[in-house]
């Protein structure tokens, strides 16, 4: 049998060769595609000698293999560039400031998503063929196909406009902010007891929450769906039935536990899902999250910190994807014994 | 003890009504084994799950009582009957390797079970779990393992734990050993033997091995095509079948002592029951077919407490 | 054989008997359609020119301007239409794109088999994994504005779809009786890739095609909204959308509301068509 140790480490091995695909894949898409990136990222309009110190300043005038080897060592080094505007600061520190952010937007949305997938696809999944699971098929479709900005702003105008009852931008009140820690401020202000800080933090999570796990919610619909149809046509829901144990029972400590291990298996999708959709919820509620920084700094045309930013985005997915199947493994006895 | 009376369980299908069980009467009397033998898609499963009324839909019981010590299971709310299931009559299923939940440690599983109907402390539910294990000859250590690493053997034996783990009255038994091997099998028919004289409950084992039925069973019924072809004591049917069909279903085991090991099968096909035959279901294979039997369907008969449902003793 | 599924009184017999998921092929190819012909004959249905101020900026809907006008004063509904001319064609070219491109190397990959194709599997799987709209958003924002380049970068992000579709498939088929007889009778392998093998696969890229286009919509209109795809003035559903966020909390509904049903109806058209043939052709391979 093999032990756990040596399934992680296996899996762990695997993850480089992704890794460096996606790496690759930024390198092209960044220096090879058509279009001088220097030349898109700073305007048409600079002087033939900007744009020649610029590609000296940045590397590019050396061979791409030079380049490409060069890309790759620094990144090894954790260097993910430095910024070109703005003192230069290393990237790797920007992004520290909006990533945390960005997970707190895509685990309220992940809660909210897996939540209300597993009640959508529980009602479908525990009376299927009928009116209730077409309902819920629609439902998936729905929901898959709405515009996040266009339904975060109808969350926007019902509930901060029309109603009053909660914010419709930002991440917390700024008199209220809490001393950082995990630069979760849900997380930080329980940490500190600022209870305050915990009520704004979370007041001003809910919209985006909201809009990023409504639309993702779809997925899940189907997923819990086909996931626990297989799990209760199994012998075993049948001889927990023939050993008379209550229905309560039956469904969530057996049939949602098994039904919920092949989902788990497909969580590293679902959270690239996330991650592209969290750029569109940023950008509608001006979260300061990775999103809006990619976005500003493509405006900015900073170059090197876009660069950073995906490949960052590509490490992360990555280690999201690692986690997953580690998780996995602990959580599923066949492969933890 | 138990009784059944004329039950009859429908398949609604797609394509038309499968008459599953049909007009089936016998009874389990205390601490009796009772086999029910029979090819597949002879109704004998079916019959098992309808007992605990857990027949998989399309399935529906259409008629007929299942009385336990008077009381008919048919007529109780959902509630009354998952008391039933487990504690008055528990079930042992097919195939072990599917029939235990993968995530869970088999210890718990008996420990939910004995939980779900007794109103006991953990620790006391514990207890009886470990005796239970060892009563079914598993180490106490097994406890927390999980079912991929135990044998196919072992997790019957589990199975057959938590079946008799609340003292039942009638314990079902469905194809218990045809998914383990011959070693295996003898070992799992010895347990049920001890068990009965140990627990003095009653078995209703169901197989389609009739040499396994008449090995373990004191009472033999024999199914074909939803109905019950005959009912008699084991010594009753070895010493003399009366339906052909069971005649038939003899002759075709290996008789090791005469060193006999050519196969033989029943020629013909197993009914089709979207279509049934007219008459006895039996007819078209029946190699003493009459024309009555083409015809009408034949009344069980009662002779010296053997049924039997043949036109050939209906005149004597 | 799946191709002659597809002949069309068979095929519409199918639709009828499936029940909703009849309806939901009927639906979507209703929006689809429609969708089409907008894009095709905007200047016939439009009732004013798109780029061009007609009247006073943000009047609510009206007799005159049935969806209201935007910002500055153009009409919702006829950027409405000519903007569907614009996602449909980025949808169309990055299709075609990521389909001569997914669709052979899936076939190759898979019935190759071998080292080439678990490399090709490597790297496909590895951009499947990436944030679509991300991928998107880091080449539209090298390649700069316009329609050819937000093909490309939608197109990008689709080519492991299919790549891994038409593969899966290819693998169950190379086994298949009729491929082993054609190899028997000597046939060669790119004939019988093409011959034998992409005719078979036609039902499945049917069914990816919709449930694809479905998500390219949101991600275009997502490229769009972020400001990375056709320049400004053009009318564009997501940028439109973009541009009237500012009013809208001030009660200026119309102009966010008609594009963003707009965006959603599309998708949803796709989406719809995608599912109901999925079931009804009788596979489950999203």
């Amino acid at each position: 049998m093999v032990s756990i140790k040596a399934y992680i480490a296996t899996r762990a091995l695997l993850t480089i060769p992704m890794v460096l695909i996606l790496l690759t894949f930024v390198f092209v898409i960044m220096r090879i595609l058509p279009g001088n990136p220097v030349l898109a990222l700073i305007g048409m309009k600079a002087s033939e000698e900007t744009i020649k110190s610029l590609m000296e300043q940045l590397g590019l005038n050396k061979p791409l293999w030079q380049q490409y080897f060069e890309y790759i060592y620094n990144l090894l080094r954790g260097d993910l560039g430095r910024s070109m505007i703005w003192g230069r600061r290393p990237v790797i520190n920007e992004i520290m400031n909006r990533f945390p952010a960005t997970i707190e937007l895509t685990i309220g949305g992940f809660i909210v998503s897996i939540l209300l997938g597993l009640l959508t696809g529980m009602i479908a999944g525990v009376k299927p063929y009928g009116k209730i699971d077409a309902t819920m098929r629609i439902y998936s479709i729905f929901v898959y196909t709405l515009f996040i900005p266009l339904i975060g702003m109808i969350f926007q105008y019902v509930f901060g406009v029309y109603l009053r009852i909660l914010p419709v931008g930002g991440r917390i009140d700024p008199t209220l902010l809490p001393r950082q820690i995990t630069g979760l401020y849900t997380i930080d202000s329980l940490l500190t007891l600022n209870f305050p800080a915990f009520i704004s933090a979370v007041r001003y999570l809910i919209l985006p929450s909201f809009t990023l796990g409504l639309v993702l919610s779809g997925v899940y619909t189907r997923l819990v769906r086909s996931s626990l149809l297989e799990v209760l046509s199994q012998d075993f829901i049948r001889a927990c039935k023939a050993r008379g144990l209550p229905n309560r029972i039956i469904l969530f400590r057996h049939s949602l536990k098994n039904a919920l291990i092949p989902i788990l298996t497909m969580m590293g999708l679902q959270f690239a899902l996330l991650l592209a959709g969290a750029v569109l919820t940023e950008t509608t509620f001006s979260w300061p999250g990775m999103g809006t920084f990619l976005m500003e700094r493509i405006q900015y045309r900073d170059f090197t910190t876009v660069q950073g930013t995906i490949v960052f985005y590509a490490l992360f997915v990555a280690l999201i994807s690692l986690l997953v199947d580690i998780i996995y493994a602990y959580i599923d006895p066949r492969i933890r014994y | 003890m138990l009784e059944i009376r004329n039950l009859t369980v429908d398949y609604m299908t797609r394509r038309g009504r499968i008459r599953a069980v049909n007009d089936v009467s016998l009874s389990i009397m205390d601490s009796e084994i009772v086999g029910l033998v029979g090819e597949s898609g002879s109704g004998k499963s079916t019959l098992g799950y309808a007992i605990l009324r857990l027949v998989p839909p399309p399935g529906i019981i259409k008629s007929g009582r299942i009385l336990l010590n008077g009381v008919d299971l048919l007529g109780l709310s959902e509630d009354e009957i998952n008391r039933i299931r487990g504690k008055d009559i528990s079930m042992v299923l097919q195939d072990p390797m599917t029939s235990l939940d993968p995530l869970m440690r088999v210890g718990d599983q008996l420990l939910e079970t004995i939980v779900a109907h007794e109103n006991i402390g953990k620790e006391e539910a514990r207890e009886k779990a470990v005796k239970l294990l060892e009563a079914v000859g598993i180490k106490a250590d097994r406890f927390n393992d999980y079912p991929h690493q135990l044998s196919g053997g072992m997790r019957q034996r589990i199975m057959i734990a938590m079946a008799i783990a609340l003292d039942p009255k009638l314990v079902i038994a469905d194809e218990p050993t045809t998914a383990l091997d011959v070693i295996v099998q003898d070992q799992i028919v010895e347990l049920f033997k001890e068990l009965r004289s140990k627990i003095g409950m009653s078995l209703l084992i169901i197989s389609h091995d009739i040499s396994l039925i008449l090995e373990i069973s004191d009472k033999v019924g024999v199914m074909y095509g939803g109905e019950l072809m005959e009912f008699s004591p084991s010594d009753e049917i070895i010493r003399e079948p009366l339906n052909p069909y069971t005649q038939e279903l003899l002759k075709a085991v290996p008789n090791i002592e005469l060193d006999d090991k050519t196969l033989k099968f029943i020629p013909g096909d197993p009914p089709d029951l979207l279509n049934p035959p007219m008459g006895c279901m039996f007819h078209p294979r029946c190699p003493r077919a009459m024309d009555i039997c083409r015809k009408d369907k034949p009344p069980t008969l009662v002779v010296d407490g053997k049924h039997v449902k043949c036109w050939l003793y209906s005149e004597g | 054989m799946r191709t002659t599924d597809l002949i069309p009184r068979e095929f519409w017999r199918k639709i009828r008997d499936a029940g909703i998921d009849g309806y939901m092929v009927i639906v979507g190819l209703m929006i689809v359609i429609t969708a089409v012909i907008l894009a095709l004959f905007a200047e016939f249905i439009a009732p004013y020119d798109p780029i061009q101020r007609v009247g006073p900026p943000v009047s609510p809907p009206s007799t005159q301007y049935l969806l209201g006008t935007d910002s500055i004063g153009r009409d919702v509904l006829s950027r409405l239409i000519y903007g569907t001319r614009t996602i449909m064609i980025v949808i169309l070219i990055s299709t075609v794109l990521s389909m001569s491109v997914g669709i052979p190397l899936g076939l190759i990959s898979g019935y190759i088999g071998g080292k080439l194709d678990r490399l090709l599997s490597l790297i496909m799987d590895s951009i499947y994994a990436f944030p679509g709209l991300i991928l998107a958003i880091a080449v539209a924002a090298v390649l700069g504005p316009g329609i050819y380049n937000t093909s490309i970068s939608l197109a990008v992000v689709y080519i492991p779809t299919y790549f891994r579709m038409i593969r899966g498939h290819v693998l169950s088929l190379r086994e298949t009786i009729f491929v082993e007889a054609a190899r028997a009778i000597g046939a060669k392998d790119r004939r019988i890739m093409l011959k034998y093998i992409l005719p078979n696969t036609l039902f499945i890229i049917t069914v990816v095609f919709s449930l694809n286009v479905a998500d390219a919509v949101l991600t275009e209109a997502g490229l769009s909204f972020l400001g990375l795809s056709v320049a400004s003035p053009t009318p564009d559903w997501g940028f439109d959308l973009k541009n009237g966020q500012r009013y809208f909390l001030s009660g200026y509904w119309w102009p966010v509301t008609f594009p963003g049903i707009a965006i959603f109806l599309l998708a949803l058209g796709f989406g719809l068509l995608g599912e109901g043939l999925n079931t009804i052709l009788g596979k489950e391979e999203i």
